[in-house]
């Protein structure tokens, strides 16, 4: 090459982005322009005269894998066959490519966790599809319990039979019990409703003290043992809510109560009006003679479905707690001085915006 | 009287009621589940009515088209359970319909969550949900069948 020519490539090449190293059949370096020097960690011209240290090959692609000044850094080279000052040499351009390689690997990450949910969210949407079905079926063999028992009921009554008392009274418990199995199918239905987003709340004007009024009486009516005081607000208390969803909380806190009360024992429901969660809101309490172990964990446990807990409050309080929810309030366990269980339902009466 | 769509045709099955003849008001009831469509078949025939009984939808528009054959005009009431094998309660309420009125009126029974749908879906008058009990049952029958004929 002519002399000035070999200038300008030598300032081109001392000027480029990527390393720029010059091997000879030996394998010693001839030539490194900056770039190259960096990537080395070395000191200006430091690098020539050096031993290349990698495997060098014509016409080759390979990734090296350097450390500059502690740092670790992914290199690409390409090496083609040159002259140098006549002689045979290699020519090994070096391009860092250690942004490139954390792109991509972070991309798979991505990638990989964004399949991951996919297979969480079908593997959750299968099970609320056979949790539907499931109790969907449920509900035949509890509708054939009800109809057999109350057909045999009616009939023997037609017909002037004197059916011993216990016998009317287990099959109405056994009447009552099918009743309270389709409500716990019910909730498991809505309980994977509310999981896939599916289900809605339906408002109307409801006068809560009727409401309250109504769930009580027939909760009375299923028991003997336990008495149900209720209190409710002298002026009438209407809010925007889902009757049948409240309905449904109502039912299952007091029902929960009758389960696990001391018999002889009242169970103190009280309706009342209050400020709360930023406005006025409706208060629901359910106080029962329930025994629980006083630890305030046990309190959680009330509120989350736990097979190994034996409390057997599970999917009643769950169920309750995600509908108040939905309205926007909230359920609150305490154990109040003189024992037993206090159940606060709070909701707000004017929708959030 | 209770009939209901046997193996080889209908059945005529005695309630535990005399007949009451004539004039008695009569439902069709429309489920593929027989226990629970014999309960209220029976049920109904004791307080009087006479009831008849359709395993799906299908079976239940050849009853009608019986009946109307031999001159009889439909049913006070017709009980539909929607979810039915070889025809369901949507697709008998549209061939139904199809034909020359008037209909009878259709209380659909139906274990759906979303139960009050039907109403609109199938033109009924009332929806009750599974399980019901028998008492609520009869005051809806009550209710629907009424004193006028069905439009």
């Amino acid at each position: 090459m002519g002399g000035e020519g070999q200038g300008s490539i030598q300032t081109i090449l001392t000027a480029i982005v990527d390393g720029v190293v010059v091997v000879d059949r030996e394998g010693r370096i001839c030539f490194a322009n900056r770039a190259a020097e960096e990537m080395f960690g070395r000191a200006p011209d430091g690098l020539v005269g050096d031993d290349f240290g990698f495997p060098i090959v014509a016409g080759s692609t390979t990734e090296l894998d350097l450390v500059t000044r502690g740092e670790a850094r992914a290199v690409e080279m390409r090496v083609v066959e040159m002259t140098w000052d006549g002689e045979p040499a290699l020519l090994a351009s070096l391009r860092d490519i250690t942004l490139r390689r954390r792109a991509e690997a972070e991309r798979q990450e991505l990638f990989r966790a964004q399949t991951a949910r996919d297979e969480a969210e079908r593997a959750l949407r299968m099970r609320d599809r056979f949790l539907a079905a499931a109790a969907h079926e449920l509900k035949t063999p509890i509708t054939r319990l009800r109809l057999g028992i109350q057909r045999g009921l009616r009939r023997a009554r037609r017909e002037g039979l004197g059916l011993p008392e216990y016998v009317e009274e287990a099959l109405l418990m056994v009447d009552r019990e099918a009743d309270h199995m389709n409500r716990l199918v019910s909730q498991l239905l809505d309980m994977a409703r509310m999981d896939n987003g599916t289900f809605s709340l339906r408002r109307s004007d409801t006068d809560l003290c009727e409401l309250v009024q109504a769930a009580v009486a027939r909760a009375q009516g299923s028991t003997k043992l336990h008495k149900l005081e209720l209190t409710c607000p002298d002026e009438p208390l209407h809010a925007d809510v889902d009757a049948e969803v409240i309905e449904q909380v109502v039912s299952s806190l007091v029902t929960n109560a009758i389960r696990f009360s001391t018999p002889g024992k009242a169970i103190e429901i009280e309706l009342a009006k209050v400020d709360a969660l930023g406005g006025q809101a409706l208060r629901l309490a359910v106080r029962d003679q329930a025994q629980f172990a006083a630890e305030a964990r046990v309190v959680e446990q009330l509120l989350e479905p736990d097979p190994d807990n034996n409390s057997g409050m599970g999917l009643g309080l769950v169920a309750s707690r995600r509908m108040v929810e939905l309205h926007g309030g909230q359920v609150e366990v305490l154990l109040p001085e003189g024992g037993g269980t206090k159940v606060v339902v709070t909701i707000p009466l004017e929708q959030a915006a | 009287m209770v009939i209901s769509e046997g193996p080889t045709g209908p059945m005529i099955h005695p309630s535990t009621t005399p007949q009451t003849g004539l004039g008695a008001r009569r439902v069709l009831v429309v489920d593929d589940d027989p226990v629970i469509s014999t309960y209220i078949a029976e049920t109904l025939g004791d307080e009087g009515y006479e009831a008849s009984t359709a395993s799906n939808g299908a079976a239940a528009l050849r009853m009608l088209e019986q009946d109307r054959v031999s001159g009889r005009p439909d049913p006070d009431l017709i009980l539909l359970d929607m979810r039915m094998p070889v025809m369901d309660g949507w697709t008998f309420a549209r061939e139904y319909r199809k034909l020359p009125g008037p209909h009878a009126r259709i209380l659909v029974i139906t274990a759906a969550h979303d139960a009050l749908n039907r109403l609109q879906e199938v033109q009924a008058v009332e929806v009750l949900p599974k399980p019901f009990d028998l008492d609520e049952l009869l005051d809806a029958v009550d209710r629907c069948v009424g004193a006028e004929t069905a439009a």
